[in-house]
C-alpha cells in the first residue's frame, strides 16, 4: 500500500481495476474511463501522460492492454449488443478450464438452472431465441434441486441485474451481449445448429431478420440491417427482393408464436450425437434443414455428421453431448481451432453451407 | 515506460528456452487466473487450493511460482496477494500491544509462528493510495455515462439495478454496498471496544442499529437472495474472514486438559452468549486496517457535529428574516466561521482520533 511511486504504467493498472470492477461496460464509458485514469494517475503523481480523443489513441491502448491479458486467456473483447447496436466492452474469459469455474459467486444448482433456461432459449420455436418467465419458472421442476419457484424468480432477476439474462417489456427472457460472448465457447458446441450467424458481421444473431425465402439461410442482425438497407433492398445471398423490409420474417422474440412456451423442448441426450431430436417439430424451420442437423430425415447424413465431430475432436471424447455436463464455465477443450473453422465455413459461402461441411468432413 | 516493458518482454523472451521456465510461467499465469476469479467469492484462497488446481504434483516449485505470478499481478493489474494472518499471529499481536516487553519476550516464539502462516490469501489493490482515493471519488463525466448505459438497457425497472456513484473504481457494481456499510459499522464497533466485543454486547449493539435477531439484511437485485437473517449474514463474515467468532473458555471451570468436562459442556455453552466473542477477522486486517476505520469513525463522527451545528445556525438565521442587518452581521460571522471551522474540524478530528485509539487499546494496527 502506497510503497511504490506513481508511474504512468499505472493507468493501465488502474483502468483494468475499474474494468474487474464492471465487467461489462459501454464502449462511450470505457473510453471515459481511460481518459479518467489517465487524468488521475498524471494529478496524483505529478506525471506528464500524454493523452489524445482520437480513435487510434483508443486502439492503441486497447491493443497494449490485450497483450498483457493475453497470457492470461483473458480479453478485453468489443461487442455490439443486439438490441441498441451499440459497442460495449467485455473482459472475457477465452479459455474454459477448472480454474474458471471458480469465475462466479452461483452456486451449483443455480448454474444449472442457468443453463436449463439458456437451452430452452436455444431450442425456442420459430426463431424465438427468448422465453416467457413462467416457461422460465417451469425449468426449475425440471431440476434435481431443491430450488423453490419463488427463489428461482429471485435467481432469475439476479442474471438480469447482472446482465447474462435480458428481460423484454413483454417479459421475456433473452440472451444479453454478455452471455453471447462470454459464453460462445459454450454455445457452438452445445447449440451449434441452433446457433445462427450473421450474414453480415458473421457474430452470433439472436435478434434481427431473416430472409422471406424459404430456403434462403440469410440471419441479420438489426444494426447490421439498418446499415445494409440504406444502400440495398435485395437479400444478400439469394438476391430476393425485400422492398422496405417491413415484411420480412423477425428472429428473437417478436417471432415468438402465442403459447408457444406451453411445451418444454428437451433434446434427447441418452443417446449417440446423431440421435438428438427435439420433442416438437416446427413446420416453419422445417425450412432451415441443411442449417439444422438435428431435423435431417436422413440416418446417413447424421452418422457423417457424428463422425466429422468425432475426427474434429479427436477420439477421447465420442460422445461429445453426453460429455458436456458441465457448468456453463467448464467448458473443455473447445480448441480454439474448432471454434474459428466453424466460423469461417458459415461466413465463406452461406449458400454453399453443405459443401463447406462435406469439405471439413475430409 | 516504454523502456520498462521491452525489458520485460526481453526477459520473457530469454526465460522462454527452457521447458521448465515455460511450466513455471504457464503455471503463474494460472495463479493468476485463479486469484483473480476467486475473489468474486469473497473468500480467501487456500494454498492446498492453489497446489490443487496449478500446482499438480510439483508442490516443490510452489515458492518460485508464486513470486511469478506476484510480479505478474502487480505489473498487469497493480494487484497482490497477501497471506492472511493466522489466529496466533493476530492473538500475537493483539497481546503485543498490552506493552513491548510481552513482544520481545516472543520474539522467539514469533519467528516460529510467523513460519507457518495461514496459508490463505486474499488479493488486493497495490497502487498508491493517493490513487484509490482519487479512483473512489464521484466523477461528473464517468456518472453521465454510467446512468445513460443503465437508462438504455433497462427502461423503467429501477429495481434491477444498483445505485452508482460514478467512480472510477465502481464499488457498486463489484460489491454489495449495503451490507458493506452494516459491516464496517461492526468493525467500528469491535475496534472501539478494545478489539473484543462480547455476544451479549454485539447483541445489543445491532438491536440499537434495529437490527434484532429477526431482522434481515437487504441486498441488491444482483444477488441470489435479496436478504439474509441476521446471523445468516454474521456466519457469512466469519467465512470471508472479515469477523471472527471466538468461543472462550469459562472462567476456571474448563480448562483444555479437562477433556472430558469441557466437551460435556459444550452443548450449554454454544447457547450461552456469554462465551462467544467478536473480534476482528484476518482479512479485515489485511483488506480494511484499522487505521482505515479509526478515520472512518472520526470522520463520520465529527462530519456529524459540525453538520448539527450549522443546522442550528441556519434555522436561527431564518426566524429573524425581518431583521436585514442581523442577517448581514450574521454572514460575516459565517464567512470568518468557515476558516476557524476548517480549524476547527482538524483539531475536532485529531481528538476523535486520539479518542478512537484510546478506545481500541492504546495502538492500531497497521495493515497487515
Amino acid at each position: 500500500m502506497g510503497k511504490d511511486k506513481i508511474s504512468s504504467n499505472d493507468v493501465q493498472r488502474l483502468f483494468l481495476q475499474a474494468v474487474i470492477s464492471r465487467r461489462y461496460m459501454s464502449e462511450k464509458l470505457a473510453k471515459t474511463l481511460h481518459r479518467k485514469c489517465v487524468d488521475t494517475v498524471k494529478f496524483a503523481g505529478g506525471l506528464n501522460i500524454p493523452y489524445e480523443d482520437t480513435v487510434g489513441f483508443w486502439d492503441d491502448f486497447i491493443t497494449k492492454v490485450n497483450r498483457s491479458l493475453d497470457p492470461l486467456d483473458l480479453e478485453f473483447k468489443n461487442v455490439v449488443d443486439e438490441v441498441k447496436g451499440r459497442k460495449h466492452y467485455v473482459l472475457v474469459n477465452t479459455k474454459g478450464d477448472e480454474i474458471a469455474q471458480m469465475a462466479t459467486d452461483y452456486t451449483p444448482a443455480e448454474i444449472a438452472f442457468f443453463k436449463a433456461v439458456v437451452e430452452q432459449i436455444m431450442l425456442s420455436p420459430n426463431l424465438a431465441f427468448s422465453l416467457s418467465s413462467l416457461a422460465a419458472l417451469r425449468e426449475v421442476s425440471t431440476l434435481k434441486s431443491t430450488m423453490t419457484k419463488t427463489q428461482a424468480e429471485v435467481v432469475l432477476s439476479s442474471f438480469v441485474a447482472k446482465g447474462w439474462l435480458l428481460k423484454s417489456k413483454k417479459g421475456r427472457f433473452s440472451l444479453s451481449a454478455r452471455t453471447i460472448v462470454e459464453l460462445e465457447p459454450y454455445l457452438r458446441s452445445s447449440y451449434n445448429e441452433e446457433l445462427l450467424d450473421c450474414t453480415i458481421c458473421s457474430e452470433v444473431v439472436t435478434k434481427g431478420i431473416t430472409c422471406v425465402g424459404t430456403n434462403c439461410h440469410t440471419y441479420i442482425h438489426m444494426h447490421c440491417y439498418a446499415v445494409y438497407k440504406r444502400t440495398k433492398s435485395s437479400c444478400p445471398t439469394c438476391r430476393t427482393e425485400w422492398g422496405n423490409g417491413s415484411s420480412l420474417p423477425p428472429i428473437g422474440e417478436d417471432a415468438a408464436k402465442p403459447g408457444q412456451d406451453h411445451q418444454r423442448r428437451v433434446r434427447r441426450r441418452s443417446g449417440a450425437d446423431g440421435d438428438e431430436d427435439e420433442d416438437e417439430m416446427d413446420p416453419s424451420q422445417s425450412q432451415s434443414q441443411s442449417q439444422d442437423p438435428s431435423q435431417e430425415p436422413s440416418q446417413t447424413q447424421t452418422q457423417k455428421k457424428g463422425k466429422k465431430k468425432a475426427a474434429a475432436k479427436g477420439s477421447k471424447k465420442t460422445n461429445g453431448r453426453a460429455a458436456r455436463e458441465e457448468t456453463p464455465e467448464s467448458e473443455e477443450d473447445n480448441d480454439d481451432e474448432e471454434l474459428s473453422q466453424n466460423i469461417e465455413g458459415m461466413d465463406i459461402d452461406n449458400l454453399t453451407q453443405d459443401k463447406g461441411r462435406s469439405r471439413r468432413k475430409r | 515506460m516504454e523502456d520498462d516493458q521491452d525489458e520485460d518482454e526481453d526477459e520473457e523472451r530469454r526465460g522462454a528456452g527452457g521447458d521448465e521456465e515455460d511450466e513455471l510461467g504457464r503455471k503463474a499465469n494460472a495463479l493468476v487466473r485463479l486469484a483473480l476469479f476467486n475473489e468474486y467469492k469473497r473468500t480467501p484462497l487456500r494454498r492446498d487450493e492453489i497446489n490443487k488446481k496449478v500446482m499438480g504434483d510439483q508442490t516443490r516449485s510452489f515458492n518460485a511460482v508464486f513470486q511469478a505470478a506476484q510480479h505478474i499481478l502487480q505489473k498487469t493489474f497493480g494487484m497482490e496477494l497477501v497471506e492472511l494472518m493466522s489466529r496466533a499471529e493476530r492473538e500475537r499481536e493483539q497481546n503485543g500491544n498490552d506493552g513491548t516487553e510481552a513482544g520481545e519476550n516472543a520474539t522467539g516464539l514469533k519467528k516460529k509462528v510467523a513460519a507457518a502462516g495461514s496459508k490463505t490469501y486474499i488479493l488486493r489493490s497495490a497502487l498508491h493510495e493517493n490513487l484509490i482515493e482519487a479512483a473512489a471519488a464521484t466523477d461528473e463525466l464517468i456518472l453521465e455515462d454510467e446512468i445513460m448505459g443503465i437508462s438504455e438497457d433497462d427502461d423503467e425497472d429501477d429495481d434491477a439495478n444498483p445505485r452508482t456513484y460514478g467512480s472510477i473504481l465502481s464499488w457498486s457494481s463489484a460489491d454489495e454496498l449495503g451490507s458493506i456499510g452494516l459491516l464496517y459499522v461492526l468493525l467500528a464497533l469491535v475496534l472501539v471496544s478494545g478489539g473484543v466485543l462480547s455476544d451479549f454486547d454485539m447483541k445489543k449493539h445491532l438491536k440499537s442499529l434495529r437490527l434484532p435477531p429477526s431482522a434481515q439484511v437487504n441486498f441488491t437485485a444482483k444477488t441470489t437472495h435479496k436478504t439474509m437473517a441476521i446471523d445468516a449474514y454474521l456466519a457469512l463474515l466469519v467465512r470471508q474472514g472479515y469477523l471472527d467468532k471466538v468461543r472462550v473458555a469459562n472462567l476456571g471451570a474448563s480448562k483444555p486438559t479437562q477433556g472430558k468436562r469441557g466437551r460435556g459442556r459444550n452443548p450449554t455453552a454454544d447457547d450461552d452468549s456469554n462465551n462467544i466473542e467478536w473480534k476482528w477477522g484476518s482479512r479485515a486486517q489485511s483488506e480494511v486496517g484499522e487505521v482505515a476505520i479509526a478515520d472512518f469513525v472520526a470522520e463520520f463522527l465529527v462530519e456529524r457535529m459540525l453538520h448539527a451545528q450549522n443546522v442550528d445556525e441556519e434555522s436561527s438565521d431564518d426566524d429573524d428574516d425581518d431583521q436585514r442587518g442581523n442577517r448581514r452581521r450574521g454572514g460575516n460571522a459565517r464567512k470568518n466561521g468557515r476558516q476557524t471551522q476548517e480549524e476547527d474540524k482538524d483539531k475536532m478530528l485529531e481528538a476523535m482520533k486520539k479518542g478512537v485509539v484510546l478506545a481500541a487499546g492504546g495502538k492500531l494496527n497497521e495493515l497487515k
